[in-house]
């Protein structure tokens, strides 16, 4: 096994393709299919900022997101960036099913979400893995959820390690590896359950320029073998333009989608991308539509 | 912020006030449904050793007028207060002293670690037998029980200060006496505190003890004088008492201990 | 580039599977904790010898007496059988505290109403010296193994509930959000995530609860002084035989210290993983 190594995984990426997801593989930006995967239709939702057991004072209530809507093709993959505390999060949470909506509805696939579903996996941006289980058995966790049997899962996490280039690592502990093999991790564990959508929250927010850097090159190695529609939250406007096809601009508190800036640079992408006129003049107007807003309140 | 797993916790729908009565319902419930088993368990059993849950309630309020009750607590409470005056007095300079000098800390590690584990109750009867049926007795098992953990915590709260802080300190010339007193106990009050908290929990642990095995000088008479007379009531009633005085007293120092860390 | 970059995400130890994960963790704490305590206790030993002769008091014994005398004793059948019995009861009333103490506490830390209504009694008895209860379990059991049974109980119990409360109430949300957003059902979450999660703190309530349980057993045959090595204890106090009497408390010291070495032992087998390149 060379030192590079996310070569082999490539490959893999392409094999492993073939078995995740059928609709998709017919092309990255394709909407085949009745309508929209994801419908985010006019969803509000509003907080009481309190302690845990829900006691607080209803005049200080949050309106976290206001009257928001937008759709998200079919093998799309759209980002959202705002200032702090927009609801950015709330709303991922929401489409995961791990939120409830006060008002609006969420329709993924025409049909109303009321829940964590199979269709859909999260990564989470402190990789939240289970600190007694190995590299391995974490990928694995959402089939041993689904009762899959113990050999079948764990050939299936050990591929996904390979492609997510943790082959070696199989028994570490999540303890034993820095932050950015814990992201990847979590991005394998996602996988595993062969969503049809991956929602990722800051998924690289907590790591180190360097390692961020890379994941990033990671995940859209990872996404062009699969074509998953994918939801992408982020703080970096340039993460955003490198990885999507389009990004939600997001006002400051309450939230609601400002502007979609479509991103049509050429894919596979690539670093060089970064110091295109196309991508600076991206850069500039997201930025504008950002400075524009106010970041959240003190007491977030 | 967390407003983890949302959906799950859904629509409690009680609110505020609703919250605030389970407080205390719940609780209340609880304590009938236990009373309400106790009185038929008493029913069945039929022993002179045993009284309703009523007849203990009803002794309870008769020993609240009773001086004699009165006497004995006291007389208990003054063994208590001196044991536990000197367990502290020895006990935190002591504490001190081991968090402060690395060498010293290191050999009396094991020491403490068992003092911890031990049941002082079993050095009880060689006290007994070095000073005799006597108060003085009385107050060594009473410190004995409360030293450990008047030192543990102290030497802790040494232990925890910042090394920056040393440093610093240090650093501005500072003298031995200077960083105590700068540094060192300002750093270790919280710590020091919660040492007296429990310290004084094991000496009513002590106390209690002494008086209802070996030397039976105040709660320790009445308790023998309510068993030998088949005072039932009588009894359960003024274990109740101690538990409600054992309660106020620490309750009391926990308050004391949380003024001391909004200080 | 992607050789450094490989390079700096390796961490130093190698794969460890989950088998040798305990034995190493296990290894660690023999080599650190047990042997400073026997080493501790050995120069004790030699201490006491010293102060002993030094003294010269009717009431401290040398501690070659004592080391005599606890030969003696354990070649005692009747001694050994009392022993023993004593030692059996305190694992007994350690196991009940155990499983109604954790059961509680869960009920406690996962569910607001059985916290609502069971908090308040939990504080309580930690408020309490167990040992005041000592006449109540007197009269309900009379001048039985029972009642010591139902003292060890009361002392270690509280405080197990307690701290497996806290354990659950704190263990890490993200890890129940990621967990769930797989889909798990509530019971899967509970038995495959929360437990797991909350077991470090629990143990270290079965620690706090194995000092308390001795001591519970210590109290409760000295006063309830018919059964067990308490009524030795009685016995030789009543004969003034300080030797005796150390003997005794020796035997507890050493008691009290292998369980609580047998609880961590415990701790580190069921979770090697949180002592994986760390000391605790």
């Amino acid at each position: 096994m060379s030192s590079f190594a996310w070569q082999p995984g490539e490959t893999k990426a392409r094999e492993l393709s073939k078995t995740m997801n059928p609709t998709t593989q017919a092309g990255v930006s394709a909407s085949i299919g009745t309508g929209p995967h994801i419908d985010v239709n006019r969803v509000s939702k509003s907080f009481r900022p309190s302690g845990a057991n829900g006691r607080g004072d209803d005049a200080r209530s949050v309106v976290a997101l206001q009257d928001t809507s937008f759709e998200v093709g079919r093998g799309e993959f759209v980002s959202v960036v705002g200032p702090s505390g927009c609801g950015k999060t709330t709303l991922l949470r929401m489409i995961a099913g791990l939120s409830s909506v006060d008002a609006g509805h969420i329709f993924v696939d025409s049909k109303r979400i009321s829940g964590p579903g199979p269709d859909r996996a999260v990564v989470f941006q402190h990789a939240s893995l289970l600190p007694w289980a190995s590299v391995v058995d974490n990928i694995a966790f959402g089939l041993r959820l689904r009762k899959i049997p113990k050999s079948e899962r764990t050939t299936k996490a050990c591929e996904l390690a390979a492609l997510v280039g943790l082959s070696g690592f199989e028994s570490h502990l999540p303890g034993q590896l820095s932050g950015g093999m814990q992201q990847r991790v979590g991005l394998a564990r996602a996988l595993a359950v062969d969503p049809q959508i991956l929602l990722l929250d800051e998924p690289f927010g907590a790591l180190d320029e360097i390692t961020r850097r890379l994941m990033q090159d990671e995940l859209l190695r990872i996404w062009s073998g699969t074509g998953l529609t994918s939801v992408l939250i982020t703080h970096s406007v340039d993460e955003a333009i490198l990885l999507s096809d389009r990004i939600l601009v997001m006002s400051g508190r309450p939230g609601r989608v400002i502007e979609e800036v479509p991103v049509t640079m050429r894919r596979p992408r690539e670093r060089g991308m970064e110091r295109t006129p196309e991508f600076v003049d991206l850069r500039e107007h997201v930025w504008e539509l950002l400075s524009g807003q106010p970041a959240a309140q003190a007491n977030d | 912020m967390s407003y983890s797993v949302e959906s799950r916790h859904a629509g409690s729908g009680v609110g505020r006030v609703g919250h605030a009565l389970l407080r205390v319902a719940l609780p209340a419930v609880v304590l009938v449904i236990v009373c309400l088993v106790w009185n038929w368990y008493v029913g069945t059993k039929h022993s002179f050793y045993l009284a309703t849950a009523g007849a203990i309630f009803r002794a309870f309020i008769s020993e609240l007028g009773d001086a004699a009750v009165w006497r004995a607590l006291w007389t208990s409470d003054i063994s208590l207060l001196v044991g536990f005056a000197i367990a502290v007095a020895i006990g935190v300079p002591l504490g001190l002293v081991i968090g402060r000098i690395k060498r010293v800390d290191r050999l009396l590690a094991p020491y403490l670690q068992i003092a911890l584990v031990t049941p002082m109750a079993v050095l009880m009867p060689i006290v007994l037998v070095a000073l005799g049926l006597s108060r003085t007795a009385q107050i060594v098992v009473v410190v004995l029980f409360a030293l450990p953990f008047v030192v543990v915590p102290t030497r802790g709260g040494v232990v925890t200060i910042p090394g920056d802080w040393l440093d610093m300190a240090s650093s501005y010339g500072a003298r031995e006496l200077q960083v105590w007193r700068l540094v060192l106990l300002p750093g270790a009050t919280h710590a020091i505190v919660n040492g007296l908290r429990l310290g004084f929990a094991h000496a009513l642990t002590g106390e209690i003890t002494v008086e209802l095995s070996l030397i039976a000088i105040g709660i320790g008479q009445l308790i023998i004088r309510y068993q030998s007379h088949y005072q039932a009531a009588a009894l359960f009633a003024f274990v109740l008492l101690i538990s409600i005085q054992s309660i106020v007293a620490m309750g009391l120092l926990s308050l004391i201990q949380r003024k001391v860390r909004r200080a | 580039m992607t050789e450094t970059a490989t390079r700096r995400t390796t961490p130093a130890p190698p794969a460890t599977g989950g088998r040798r994960r305990w034995i190493s963790a296990l290894g660690e704490f023999v080599r650190t904790d047990v042997l400073a305590t026997i080493v501790g206790l050995v120069a004790a030993a030699l201490a006491w010898q010293l102060i002993a002769l030094a003294a010269g008091a009717s009431w401290l014994p040398t501690f070659d007496t004592i080391a005599r005398r606890i030969g003696d004793l354990l070649d005692d059948g009747k001694f050994r059988s009392e022993l023993v019995h004593s030692v059996l009861s305190m694992l007994i009333g350690f196991a009940l505290a155990v499983v109604v103490g954790v059961a509680v506490g869960m009920a406690m830390g996962m569910s607001t109403l059985a916290r609502y209504a069971f908090s308040i009694y939990v504080d309580v008895l930690l408020f309490i010296p167990p040992v005041v209860v000592t006449p109540v379990f007197f009269a309900i059991f009379g001048l039985s193994n029972s009642a010591v049974l139902a003292v060890i109980f009361i002392f270690a119990a509280p405080i197990i509930a307690a701290t497996t409360k806290a354990a659950l109430m704190n263990i890490d949300r993200d890890i129940v959000d990621a967990a769930s957003s797989f889909g798990a059902s509530r019971w899967q979450l509970a038995r495959l995530v929360v437990f797991r999660a909350a077991l470090p703190m629990i143990f270290t309530g079965l620690h706090l609860g194995i000092g308390r349980a001795v001591k519970g057993m210590i109290i409760g045959q000295l006063i309830i002084a018919v059964v067990g090595i308490g009524a030795y204890e009685a016995r030789f106090e009543q004969a003034f035989d300080s030797a005796g009497l150390w003997s005794i408390a020796v035997l507890v010291v050493v008691v009290a210290v292998v369980f609580s070495w047998g609880v961590q032992f415990a701790d580190r087998v069921v979770n090697a993983w949180a002592y994986v390149g760390r000391r605790q």
